[in-house]
């Protein structure tokens, strides 16, 4: 009958492993993003909800600031040409930058979740 | 171009004067922003020696007024004199025909010369009995304030200190720097070593570089909610007034293209708040009684903390 009761545990172990995963998986999800712009969209909505030490008026680079003293796995060269060229779009009406490289930018929000 | 033009000039700067980079920088900011600068501090922290070396390494002409109770605003604007072979009254320009002006101690003045100097900062024009000249362009006036004395002076009201853009503090030097002030004055300064490193032709082009600093109207919608922000703030008597919002913007502007960006971006406009606004805030009486330190600048930054800037 023991073995039964082995059997019985390694499956809860298993299912309990799996239930892990899946939920870890599902934090970890980043919406998707067609564009730099809605990458940032992304970012900003993460930054509101696990950077609570932030204050409203909170700038990009502040936010940068603040998440490089945070050990995170990000490669802050990518995502620093991706914010200027955000700038860029954002601040200068600049479409000719709106193709720009954001992967770095779901990296960032990815990390900002998993740390959480 | 723009973006090394801050290089140049401390370089410059730097042969006469030790540290104050960043007081250097907000000059060349605010003199890019067409504004004029009021620079507090206490007598023997090198206000006067960087506002020479600053003027010096822009090759610009340069005067210096040290201000006194007795002065009347003929002695900063000028006035007509008789000459006597033309039979005939003639205009003789004041010191305030310069480019850059040191105004120092510039509250010792009685109110209606610091009335006549801060009239022709805004207007840069002079009027003097009908006859009106123009001040050279560009212009900008430097004026210096001890913040501890209080026997002899003529406190700026509002209103004029309203005219400076901006209000630069000299602190006293860390430790090391001090010391390397105490080693560079075991000799004479040398102010033949300061050269001029900008033509007058290149400052207006640079000028004109900073009034075409992109600004997209939610940055402007930004900048009216932290105005509005602080007129509506409890503890504040006064709030900023849209001249001071304009200067700011013009201040943000500046930096922006002495960072080498063609538009401004919030941290421009956060970055130059204190600096532009903080000498422009009168606190409520409570307030005031309360301690509330350093003055309207907790206002301030309490104030960008709250407005969420557009992302």
């Amino acid at each position: 009958m023991d073995w039964i009761y082995g059997l019985v545990g390694a499956n809860a172990a298993l299912y309990l492993l799996l239930a892990y995963q899946l939920i870890h998986a599902w934090r970890s999800r980043t919406r998707h993003a067609g564009n730099l712009r809605e990458a940032f969209g992304v970012l900003d909505e993460e930054v509101k909800k696990e950077m609570p030490s932030l204050p409203p008026g909170h700038t990009w680079r502040e936010m940068v600031a603040e998440a490089k003293r945070r050990d995170l796995q990000v490669d802050w060269t990518s995502f620093g040409k991706s914010m200027d060229a955000y700038e860029e779009l954002r601040y200068g009406d600049s479409e000719r930058v709106a193709e720009a490289d954001y992967r770095e930018v779901l990296s960032l929000a990815r990390e900002l979740k998993r740390m959480k | 171009m723009i973006s090394n033009i801050s290089s140049r000039i401390l370089d410059q700067t730097r042969k006469v004067v030790v540290g104050r980079e960043e007081e250097t920088r907000l000059i060349l900011e605010c003199f890019l922003a067409r504004g004029h600068v009021l620079l507090e501090g206490v007598p023997g922290i090198s206000k006067t020696l960087l506002a020479r070396a600053f003027a010096k390494s822009l090759g610009l002409e340069f005067k210096r007024v040290q201000f006194t109770p007795d002065m009347l605003p003929l002695d900063i604007v000028g006035g007509f004199v008789y000459n006597q072979a033309k039979n005939s009254f003639e205009f003789r320009k004041g010191p305030v025909f310069t480019n850059i002006l040191l105004a120092d101690e510039v509250n010792r003045a009685p109110p209606k010369v610091q009335s006549a100097l801060l009239e022709a900062m805004q207007e840069l024009q002079v009027t003097v009995e009908g006859h009106t000249e123009l001040l050279p362009c560009p212009m900008i006036v430097l004026g210096t304030e001890n913040p501890v004395e209080f026997q002899g002076v003529y406190p700026l009201p509002e209103g004029q200190l309203d005219r400076f853009t901006m209000r630069v503090v000299f602190s006293y030097q860390p430790l090391e720097v001090e010391t390397d002030v105490l080693q560079r004055n075991l000799g004479d300064i040398d102010f033949g070593a300061v050269q001029p490193v900008v033509g007058l032709s290149e400052l207006q082009e640079l000028i004109e570089e900073v009034q075409n600093i992109k600004v997209t109207r939610e940055m402007l919608g930004y900048l009216a909610k932290l105005g509005q922000a602080m007129r509506t703030d409890p503890r504040l008597d006064l709030g900023p007034s849209p001249r001071a919002l304009v200067q700011l913007l013009h201040c943000a502007q500046a930096r922006a293209a002495l960072e080498g960006r063609s538009f401004i971006i919030p941290d421009d406009i956060k970055a130059r708040s204190d600096v532009v606004l903080a000498h422009r805030l009168r606190l409520t009486r409570e307030a005031a009684l309360k301690g509330l330190a350093p003055g309207p600048s907790k206002v301030i930054a309490e104030t960008l903390e709250k407005v969420e800037p557009p992302r």
